[in-house]
């Protein structure tokens, strides 16, 4: 499917157009609503109000091609690195396509496989949550990943397990990934009454340039319990965008915990809604932008029905040239009633560069409700940078010090130490202080 | 979103009816808008030549633009050929007595201590000379004339000071702005205009309220206030009752200019008809307010206390060109019945150490929506400027609707910026708390309101505080139980 | 002052009192005891009127009239005076204005003359002064940002203004150390008279030694399972309550 073509725009345009009709696989009849969809949004641009700090002038001018070969990966050692901490399942996936070999699960009550598996498979059950959340596609993104997907991870985990240990999602790009775009969506099951804990994460071998776009569907039925750590660290020339959709039926819970340091360009849209009552949801952030990077969040927690908690707290750090978008909208319709909602945004810029657009907002049509945000865009204490240099430490010490003091109310939400490591790692090198 | 033809008529234009379609007078122009339409507004007001060509050039611009749909408002789409765009007082529908008016209207005025005869005034009865507005404006005008304040209507202005107005006007809100700042640019058919000179202090508030009569005859006002080089003036617009208007579209302009130490003061009461309990009628009130801290040290301050019209789509802004430059916004919107109000501010961050604060308190009601939309940009040059918003939405009955909009951005690493919003409602424990000290329930859920409103209402000069006081607990009775 | 007699009321459909019979008469200081969840500010919220408590039977007689027909501030307006356990904020309500209105809206219920300004800052601070509350705190709003300690001062102050004929404190000695205990003990000692009857709602023994009480009530399960003088309270210090539940039982 090698096409040579000058931009991505114009790439996905004619493979969105070619798509194979009529008895095409076992997707094609939603493949074709998505192009459709696809054929009406066009790719999104500035003027429309959830795009409006988020050029994607870079992307589109792009080289990325639709290539779905298999990739060869010599690195199979270097991957190990990854694979060593114990779980309790792991899907592997290399420059977008699934990894059988890599990929392993032992516990009882959770079946893993891929998308790409499904597809041959004519699975209904996959075919039927396939799109349930997500719709096919609210913005050209989303639309084309429907279109155009090509792989991805399917979960499910049964009624009333426990499960000890983390189930891992590894997305790992190599050289092999250089100009293509990687398209993935994965489905996730939480049944009720089960509690699990959920690993994704986006790492680069190598420094390649490559448009990562994913769309996750998520279900957490009643009474079940999904501790989501997601970290983003693709390579820094990437382009990574990411839609989440949950769903939370009665008494459900979800904590998602998400790290978003690498890429040129990211941008990750969770979008949650609560089915039925007494759910609870919390988000938890952390977003840098160094140059040259712009990182985007955007937040949609849809309060539908009464009695829902939800909880969102996102911090960024900004430094060199970089740019961070954050867009946090919180509604309580009007059956919502005994609903709590609170989001906090905070951010530190550290360089005269970079820049920061946020925008909560509170779309409120119940009265019973105790809803709150707040915002803030400010700098490190020069007071607490004098008082950590009064006590021996350099400047840049005291400056580093202080920003992974600001970072650590995030990352210590991570469950994983090994990620709580990693990031606080990563953070150190990053800041220059 | 628009309604069948018919239903249009019904919210357009019904109440128009008995003022145009007998006896046109010399000074009303047919419901319409052309080029011809502005060259008779134009001549009317006696205005040079220089003045129409620039209500044409914003005319023609205007015919280029698209209304606006972005804010959360609802209404039926606007005819605009379905107005007319000069009546003068005289013309509007005469009433013979008070029983021809809304009764609710009455009760309104009553509450508030409005004397009987004001309220005739209001309410477009005939009645002589009570508000001698000439006699009380010629007074005030000598005083101010020693002091060098001009204050006088847009139209003299215009005509008197030709070099300031062509100097200022326009240039806070240049009529390519936006779309109802295009229109009223073309159309505006009287006003205000204050001139403050360099270090002179106001002597007294200036108020529309002295001009009474003259404040009526425009759907379309256009306001410019410049302050001088250590200056200083306070202005009320709307106090209350006596803007009752039966105009369906509002579309006013208000430019402030305040040089280098100049401060500027613009409080706002507004209370036009939000319409019958069905909601239909009432006022759609598209206002643009803008003001230009340009020199250093400048002060620009907007209160206002929003209680009425239908629609309410409004953001007096600031830009904070000057260093140290202050601006701020005090609001309080109340919306019930059907009322919408899409308000909230700009703040423009250019000068060095400008500083801006923000308090909006929404109170929604019934089917009252409220939404607040602002904007908080820090420029890359604007060194260490500093904003604080506080919003803060109140919610009484489970129809009713709370928005919060805030744009942040920031292009530079020493700002700080600060924003917080929270939406609650009137809770059980404290209307508990409050009967069981003995105060009925009506006097508790007031209490607690005006105690919301507080830091709003502490901004307004003090006699404006106690009516905008009064004129809540009137605007929230009947939602509240 | 106050009858009880045979009151049983539910709250979200669950009966929370079976039965309770009380008779308080001018002058006396009652104290109800009684393990959590007996009970206890359930009654004491019934009688000041709030809503979400079911009188399911029985009556309640305030100086001859039926209280549980008055609304909630009638019986304020009537005297009758409830010291919260949780005070509740009232952001942007100026405390003495509020104390002020409330004043104002009992004396006018009784046909008196509203308080001058002077005389009414001349009560406040001689008040203030002796519950030890912080006069700054009378220009904050309402609770706002108090502490335990205030809070409870200042509901204290507000029953010394608004001089009910019945005062209930429920667990008003909950939360404060000692000398906020005994400075707020010695605020009701001061307001006890002949015509003033109270009804201290309480866990502990504790505040009953600053507040002598005439007669002790213990609640639990919904009944008052046993009444008598001061000495009771002593007892059920010494011995908890399960002997007395057992006791019941038997």
């Amino acid at each position: 499917m090698n096409q040579q073509v000058e931009s991505y725009g114009q790439v996905v345009k004619q493979y969105i157009g070619n798509l194979p009709k009529g008895d095409g696989d076992w997707l094609s009849e939603l493949r074709q609503k998505a192009a459709k969809r696809f054929a009406g949004l066009g790719f999104p641009h500035a003027k429309l109000e959830t795009w409006k700090y988020t050029g994607i002038d870079g992307l589109l001018s792009q080289e990325f091609e639709v290539d779905d070969t298999s990739p060869e990966y010599a690195e199979h050692t270097v991957l190990q690195q990854f694979l060593q901490e114990p779980v309790s399942g792991r899907l592997v996936f290399v420059d977008g396509v699934y990894q059988a070999d890599l990929s392993h699960c032992e516990s009882a009550g959770v079946s893993i496989g891929s998308l790409h598996a499904a597809m041959v498979l004519a699975d209904s059950t996959v075919l039927k949550k396939t799109g349930s959340l997500s719709g096919v596609g609210e913005h050209g993104f989303a639309a084309m990943n429907l279109a155009t997907v090509h792989d991805g991870a399917v979960i499910h985990i049964a009624a009333d397990t426990e499960l000890k240990r983390p189930i891992e999602l590894l997305h790992v790009t190599t050289r092999g990934a250089e100009g293509k775009a990687l398209r993935s969506r994965h489905l996730i099951v939480v049944e009720a009454g089960t509690s699990a804990n959920l690993v994704e994460r986006y790492v680069a071998l190598d420094d390649t340039t490559y448009f990562n776009n994913t769309v996750c569907e998520l279900f957490i039925e009643e009474g079940a319990k999904l501790t989501h750590q997601r970290v983003q660290l693709e390579s820094t020339q990437a382009y990574h965008m990411s839609d989440l959709h949950l769903e939370l039926k009665a008494n459900a819970h979800y904590h998602g915990i998400y790290a978003a340091i690498g890429a040129a360009w990211s941008r990750t849209s969770v979008h949650n809604r609560f089915s039925d009552q007494n759910a609870n949801c919390e988000l938890d952030g952390l977003y840098m932008a160094d140059n040259g990077q712009l990182t985007d969040f955007h937040l949609d927690v849809d309060h539908a029905v009464p009695h829902c908690d939800s909880r969102e707290n996102f911090r960024g750090v900004l430094h060199g040239a970089g740019k961070a978008v954050f867009d946090g909208l919180i509604q309580v319709r009007e059956q919502a009633q005994k609903s709590n909602a609170n989001l906090h945004n905070a951010n530190l810029v550290l360089s005269r560069r970079a820049e920061v657009d946020t925008k909560p907002q509170l779309v409120i049509l119940a009265d019973d409700v105790q809803c709150s945000h707040g915002t803030t865009v400010g700098q490190l204490d020069p007071e607490a940078v004098y008082y950590l240099r009064s006590r021996g430490l350099s400047e840049r010490e005291a400056r580093r010090l202080l920003c992974l003091g600001f970072a650590s109310e995030i990352i210590d939400r991570f469950e994983s130490e090994t990620l709580r490591l990693q990031l606080t790692e990563v953070i150190r090198q990053r800041i220059q202080g | 979103m628009g309604l069948p033809n018919a239903e249009m008529d019904d919210v357009v234009g019904k109440e128009y009816a008995q003022g145009f379609v007998t006896d046109i007078e010399s000074d009303t122009l047919p419901p319409g808008l052309d080029e011809d339409v502005i060259r008779a507004i134009s001549e009317r007001k006696c205005e040079p030549s220089w003045m129409l060509e620039r209500r044409l050039s914003a005319y023609r611009h205007w015919l280029t633009m698209q209304e606006p749909n972005w804010s959360s408002v609802k209404h039926p789409s606007i005819d605009f050929q379905a107005i007319s765009y000069y009546s003068s007082p005289k013309q509007r529908p005469e009433l013979d007595s008070l029983d021809q008016v809304d009764p609710e209207l009455l009760s309104t005025y009553e509450k508030l201590g409005i004397p009987i005869d004001e309220q005739k005034a209001l309410a477009g009865v005939a009645v002589d000379a009570v508000f001698d507005s000439v006699s009380v404006a010629t007074t005030f005008r000598h005083t101010l004339a020693e002091a060098g304040v001009i204050f006088c209507s847009m139209s003299e202005a215009i005509r008197e000071y030709p070099e300031l107005i062509k100097q200022y006007l326009g240039s806070v809100v240049p009529y390519k702005d936006n779309y109802f700042a295009a229109l009223n640019s073309a159309v505006f058919s009287d006003g205000t205009f204050v001139f403050v000179p360099k270090g002179v202090t106001c002597p007294m508030e200036l108020s529309t309220y002295f001009r009474i009569n003259e404040a009526k005859t425009g759907q379309f006002e256009r306001t410019l206030i410049v302050a001088e080089e250590r200056s200083q003036v306070s202005y009320l617009e709307g106090c209350t009752a006596p803007m009752r208007d039966e105009n369906q579209l509002h579309a006013a302009v208000v430019e402030l200019v305040a040089l280098e130490d100049a401060r500027i003061k613009y409080s706002t009461v507004q209370n036009w008809y939000p319409g019958d309990a069905k909601g239909r009628g009432g006022i759609y009130n598209f206002v643009t307010k803008r003001g230009d801290c340009r020199g250093d040290r400048s002060h620009i301050s907007w209160t206002q206390v929003e209680t009425g019209s239908a629609v309410t789509w409004k953001y007096p802004s600031c830009i904070l060109r000057g260093r140290d430059s202050v601006g701020e916004f005090y609001s309080v919107a109340v919306t019930k019945g059907h009322q919408q109000a899409d308000t909230g501010t700009k703040m423009i961050h250019i000068g060095e150490n400008s500083r801006s604060t923000i308090v909006s308190k929404g109170i929604s009601a019934m089917r009252g929506s409220n939404a607040y939309r602002g904007l908080v940009r820090v420029a890359a040059k604007a060194e260490n400027a500093r904003n604080h918003t506080q919003c803060d939405s109140l919610l009484i009955g489970d129809r009713c609707a709370a928005h919060t909009f805030p744009y942040i951005e920031v292009k530079n690493p020493t700002a700080q910026v600060e924003h917080e919003a929270t939406t609650s409602k009137v809770s059980d424990d404290q209307l508990f708390y409050c009967r069981q000290r003995g105060l009925s329930e009506e006097d508790a859920v007031s209490m607690i309101i005006n105690g919301f409103c507080k830091e709003v209402f502490n901004e307004l000069p003090m006699e404006f505080a106690v009516e905008a006081q009064k004129l809540l607990a009137v605007s929230l009775e009947g939602a509240v139980g | 002052m106050l009858t009880i007699k045979n009151l049983t009321a539910s709250v979200d459909g669950k009966e929370i009192l079976k039965g309770i019979d009380l008779t308080v008469r001018a002058g006396e200081v009652h104290a109800i005891m009684g393990p959590n969840g007996s009970g206890k500010s359930t009654l004491a919220h019934i009688l000041s009127g709030r809503d979400g408590y079911e009188v399911t039977g029985g009556e309640i007689v305030y100086k001859g009239q039926d209280l549980l027909s008055l609304e909630t501030e009638v019986r304020a307006q009537a005297g009758i005076f409830l010291a919260m356990q949780y005070p509740v904020e009232l952001p942007g309500v100026n405390n003495m204005t509020f104390l002020r209105e409330s004043m104002n809206a009992i004396r006018r219920s009784r046909g008196e003359d509203e308080i001058d300004a002077v005389s009414f800052m001349k009560q406040v601070r001689k008040k203030a002064a002796q519950v030890k509350l912080d006069p700054k705190l009378l220009k904050r709003s309402v609770n706002a940002g108090f502490s335990g300690g205030e809070k409870k001062r200042n509901e204290i102050l507000q029953m010394a203004m608004l001089e009910p004929y019945l005062a209930i404190l429920d667990e008003t000695d909950s939360g404060l150390d000692i000398d906020a205990l005994r400075t707020v003990a010695d605020g009701v000692n001061l307001l006890r008279s002949p015509e003033r009857s109270m009804i201290v709602v309480t866990h502990y023994q504790r505040l009953l030694e600053y507040i002598e009480p005439d007669r002790v009530h213990v609640l639990v399960g919904g009944r008052i399972i046993r009444s008598g003088g001061k000495e009771l309270a002593l007892e059920l210090e010494a011995r908890g309550y399960s002997w007395l539940v057992e006791e019941a039982a038997a």
